[in-house]
């Protein structure tokens, strides 16, 4: 990689008013790249740490802008699927496409760039807004430290959510900045944990346990995906963490959905999350119950610990 | 409306059943369908009716209605009097002679209904007589008339106040020792101050009229902390009077209303909270328990506004974002230090501008003194057809700078001409200054500051302030097609000016890559970006060119304030407009008031609110609504309340005028499962994800539906 591309994060997503990740108001910037792949993963697109050519089938008018322009041959007069196996993602026909049937997911943005989107919304920050890191794995780029830096110079509270599955000195030196972090344990059933997200549990563990002694504030997060991990051992076993160590604010249960759906038909994947993993709203609720049962504070969705900028910590 | 959906789950219950009850009754139509079954009272048996002058005949319209209007006392009601008229309804006077209405009626005021709450209608029976006979002025025998209509009037509500005070001593022995004092003696308590307000309120709708109601937390919060303090009454007591006041205003609802404008809407505006004239923050225990009830019944009779600034109590703001939460759009909120920057730059003393409440609709207006009406026109048939020249051979252009010279210089021509043809209209040397007789709208000019000292009638220049705001339609449209224009034609060179014309005089037909190109590929305004500027500028030089009229003081003559709206004529505009550089075709719904285009705004709530704040907003004096709508589950939880109170925050600090925050409701989704396009923006947020509604399947779209319906 030379110095450039080194110093750009591919962001996949920008939103804004969030009031889902984390305290009061926030800009959520989607970070491509992740080392994991979880089974039921919501955001697909964020997977790939490269640029992705997004293709809506249903909004292509056929009008051949792209075939002229595609440097590979990845796009054809007859058929206006780009062939996957060519196409470099270089986003040239997403320039020229008129109806946004051709789109690129993914941007390479500075971390100036990214901290400058964020404070678009500063007076919206008011109660602890801020700006959040997610993804894909924000502690995947290593130019995520430069952002944390930048945003700590304007005051800017940082949440981040995090699979935790980074180098362990990024995650222990970024503890100094974000205010929160939204940790994703996916499992706490080492072996469910490999087969389901390809990582290992123990690598998630240390991180945390080191950001935690470095005085990192965490809220636990578990995707109950039914049939998988939702069951009392590991609900006992999210328990028993959150209880272990210092910094930690609990856990806060998310419903794992199929909602990622719709962007692997644009991706022309046909996986992800089945519609049996998703519990039903009286499983759910008695999830939350088994947790507190075991002594863990649970945190209902959409309500969050404060998440304080670096300056005033 | 449906009872069903009047009280939806998740509202919290606070009030008594049998109020519950009350509320549903009126909620359903009960009251409404029984004014419908004596819509009015007849005049025919009056002999030479056809030959009376015009007082004459009001007058004799308003007593015929104090006594014969059917009265109606209810069981469960702590005030009482009531509006049981069914013409009303239809912004006419009920009294009708050969089945035919003889006079219409008064609306887009706030009636000063808090001085007779304070002073008692004796007071102005007392000052009426005090002005007859110090002599009428420039038109003596007229004034002297309008000052005996004046009299008259306040005689018919005698006639109609006795013939409640009887039923009511009856029924209610209680009520009817507060009815026995009030409205015409001062009010001493909150319950006779509710009962005085309610009053006075009912009887200008009896007679036809539509008022607003004004910041009633400030006129009746001192009563009540007396109360309060005395051991006189408690909160929840004072809560189900509230309540009461509340249902009756609901007494218009029918069961079946004919399809038009919406149910129910008579433009009766409550104001709350801000500063009041000593600059203390009015918010007090009623500004509370007027949330606590429309929170709780649901009812959208009484839309409110908020006076919010960063003084606001953090109570009254979670309040509010509580309240809109249940969905409604019932409470909106007015960025108080801006409005009264607009008043008081415009020229209104300061101790005048901290007044301000609305027209009961959302112009702003000093209540109880102003004669109000505006004047919309459509900002963007305006720059399509002459400027654009679409429908007309199309014009040329060479360069932006051009083009937009061209839209200011025809722009200043629409609302010079505008103002001139409403001055000579209105005033007899047509220079704004001496009226020309209106009819007589004597049962609203008692309520108006200046009609009894001037003896001038509400709408001949009688109120302290006289304004008649014309209002730009379509501004986001125009700078949107501006900013394409720009962009297609003279930047990005997509498309030669005069073949973008032929485009648009196409309805776009066989040029659907350029018009997906604008549509798609080009970001407009509400999404804070380079596009807001050019709507911005719209709005600035449309104000610039009304501010600089040369004008006298606030009190002298006609004012011709701008403002900003579109009150729902985008869709009855559409007639009038071509296609859009934009990218949309004739006959498809534009923006409405100030707010985005409809699926053209993808950055969300704060970007929104953002670009709405980068014109001069100070510069619309009577106002500039931004309208929202916002998913109810991506402000579920309590941090959903929190962003929402942020939000507010963040559009006080924007220079945001006026905010109508809405929950789209289960109806906005069905919409957008059959209009993709027009709702491709509404964004779904789940925690970690992300997804626009009109992307998902069809089994997610059902699913955020029934959330939504819940
Ligand atoms: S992204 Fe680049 S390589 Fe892929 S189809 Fe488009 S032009 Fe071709
Ligand atoms: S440029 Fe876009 S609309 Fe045109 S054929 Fe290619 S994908 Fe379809």
């Amino acid at each position: 990689m030379d110095g450039e591309r080194e110093r750009k994060i591919t962001v996949t997503a920008i939103e804004r008013f969030s009031a889902k990740d984390g305290p009061g108001i926030r800009t959520v910037i989607f970070f491509k790249g992740c080392p994991l792949r979880c089974a039921w993963c919501h955001n697909p697109e964020t997977q790939a740490a490269e640029p992705e050519l997004l293709f809506d089938a249903a909004a292509c008018i056929g009008c051949g802008a792209c075939v002229s322009v595609c440097p590979v041959g990845a796009r054809t007069e007859k058929f206006p699927f780009p062939d996957r196996g060519k196409c470099t993602g270089c986003g040239r026909c997403t320039e020229v496409c008129p109806s946004g049937a051709s789109a690129l997911s993914g941007r390479p943005m500075t971390a100036e760039e990214i901290v400058e989107e964020a404070c678009r919304d500063e007076i919206f920050y008011a109660g602890g807004g801020g700006l959040t890191l997610s993804g894909g794995e924000p502690f995947f780029w290593e130019a995520t430290e430069e952002v944390l830096a930048k945003a700590a110079s304007k005051g800017l509270s940082v949440v981040a959510e995090t699979s935790g599955y980074a180098p362990s000195a990024r995650l222990e030196r970024a503890a100094a900045y974000v205010g929160l972090f939204l940790w994703d344990i996916k499992d706490t059933d080492g072996a469910r944990h490999w087969l389901y997200t390809g990582g290992e549990l123990g690598i998630v563990l240390e991180n945390l346990r080191r950001v935690d002694a470095r005085g990192g504030a965490t809220l636990i997060r578990c995707p109950m995906a039914e049939g998988i991990n939702a069951d009392e051992k590991n609900l006992c076993g999210l328990a028993e963490l959150s209880l272990s160590l210092k910094h930690c604010f609990g856990v806060q249960l998310l419903a794992c959905h199929d909602g990622g759906r719709t962007k692997n038909r644009l991706l022309g994947r046909t996986d992800g999350a089945r519609r049996e993993w998703t519990p039903s709203a009286q499983n759910f609720e008695s999830y939350g119950r088994i947790l507190r049962g075991f002594g863990a504070r649970v945190w209902e969705e959409g309500s969050f610990p404060p998440a304080l900028p670096a300056e005033r910590r | 409306m449906v009872f069903g959906t009047t009280f939806g789950g998740g509202r919290p219950v606070r009030l008594s059943e049998e109020t519950r009850r009350f509320a549903a009754e009126s909620l359903s139509g009960k009251y409404g369908d029984e004014a419908m079954r004596t819509p009015w009272v007849s005049l025919d048996d009056i002999a030479g009716f056809e030959d009376m002058e015009e007082y004459d005949k009001y007058d004799a319209m308003i007593r015929r209605i104090a006594e014969r209007a059917p009265l109606r006392v209810t069981a469960c009601e702590y005030v009482c009097g009531a509006a049981t008229l069914g013409a009303a309804m239809e912004h006419v006077v009920p009294a009708f002679r050969g089945g035919k209405p003889v006079f219409t009626s008064v609306s887009h005021l706030t009636c000063g209904f808090d001085r007779a709450v304070r002073e008692g209608l004796d007071e102005y029976g007392r000052r009426i007589g005090e002005r007859m006979r110090a002599g009428a002025g420039r038109d003596g025998a007229r004034q002297a008339r309008f000052l005996k209509s004046l009299k008259n009037t306040l005689d018919s509500m005698r006639i109609w106040h006795g013939r409640y005070a009887e039923a009511v001593a009856e029924k209610k022995p209680e009520a009817g020792e507060i009815l026995a004092r009030v409205p015409f003696g001062s009010a001493r308590t909150f319950r006779e101050a509710l009962q005085s307000l309610w009053f006075c309120f009912a009887f200008t709708r009896l007679t036809g009229n539509w008022s607003g109601l004004g910041r009633i937390d400030e006129y009746l919060g001192g009563y009540l902390e007396a109360d309060l303090a005395a051991g006189r009454t408690t909160t929840a007591e004072a809560r189900e009077q509230l309540a009461s006041f509340f249902i009756k205003g609901c007494e218009w609802i029918r069961s079946a209303p004919p399809k038009g404008s919406g149910d129910a809407q008579h433009y009766q505006n409550i104001v709350l909270g801000g500063l009041n004239e000593q600059g203390r923050e009015v918010t007090n225990e009623v500004t509370y328990l007027v949330l606590d009830v429309v929170e709780e019944l649901g009812i959208g009779d009484f839309p409110i506004a908020v006076r919010i600034s960063a003084r606001s109590p953090e109570r009254l703001l979670l309040r509010i974002a509580e309240v809109w939460r249940q969905g409604g759009g019932i409470v909106a909120v007015y960025n108080e230090d801006l409005v009264l920057r607009a008043l008081t730059e415009y020229g209104y003393p300061r101790t005048e501008a901290l007044k301000f409440a609305n027209d009961g609709c959302w112009e702003v207006q000093i209540p109880g003194k102003t004669y109000f009406s505006y004047i919309p026109f459509d900002a963007l048939a305006l720059f399509q057809r002459e400027v654009l020249g679409l429908g007309g051979g199309g014009a040329h252009f060479d360069d932006f700078e051009s083009l937009y010279a061209a839209f200011r210089t025809r722009l200043a021509e629409r609302v010079e001409a505008l103002c001139a043809q409403t001055a000579a209209a209105r005033t007899e040397n047509g220079e704004g200054k001496v009226w020309k007789r209106g009819g007589p709208m004597s049962a609203v000019a008692l309520f108006e500051e200046g009609c009894i000292e001037k003896a001038l009638d509400y709408d001949e220049g009688g109120p302290v302030y006289n304004m008649i705001s014309p209002h730009i339609g379509g501004a986001p449209d125009v700078g949107n097609s501006l900013y394409a224009v720009d962009r297609l034609c003279f930047r990005d060179k997509i498309i030669s000016f005069d073949g973008l014309i032929k485009a648009l005089e196409a309805d776009w037909e066989g040029y659907e890559a350029v018009r997906l190109y604008a549509r798609n590929r080009l970001s407009y305004y509400g999404n804070d970006g380079e596009a807001d500027g050019y709507t911005a500028r719209v709005l600035d030089d449309f104000a610039d060119i009304l501010l600089s009229r040369p004008r006298a003081g606030v009190t002298d003559g006609l004012m011709f304030p701008p403002g900003a709206s579109t009150f729902g004529r985008q869709a009855e505009w559409r007639s009038g407009r071509f296609a859009t550089p934009s990218g949309f075709r004739k006959g498809e719904i534009l923006a409405g008031n100030n707010s985005p285009t409809p699926g053209t705004d993808f950055a969300g709530a704060t970007a929104a609110i953002k670009s709405y704040g980068k014109a001069a907003l100070e510069k619309q004096v009577t106002g500039a609504a931004l309208d929202l709508k916002i998913l109810p589950s991506s402000v579920s939880g309590e941090n959903g309340l929190s962003a929402l109170v942020a939000l507010m925050k963040g559009f006080v600090r924007a220079g945001g005028f006026f905010l109508q925050a809405d929950m789209a409701d289960a109806e906005t989704l069905y919409a957008a499962q059959k209009n993709p396009d027009a709702y491709r923006t509404l964004s779904v947020r789940v925690s970690g994800w992300n997804a626009r509604f009109v992307t998902l399947d069809e089994d997610w779209q059902q699913m955020i539906i029934e959330r939504t319906e819940k």
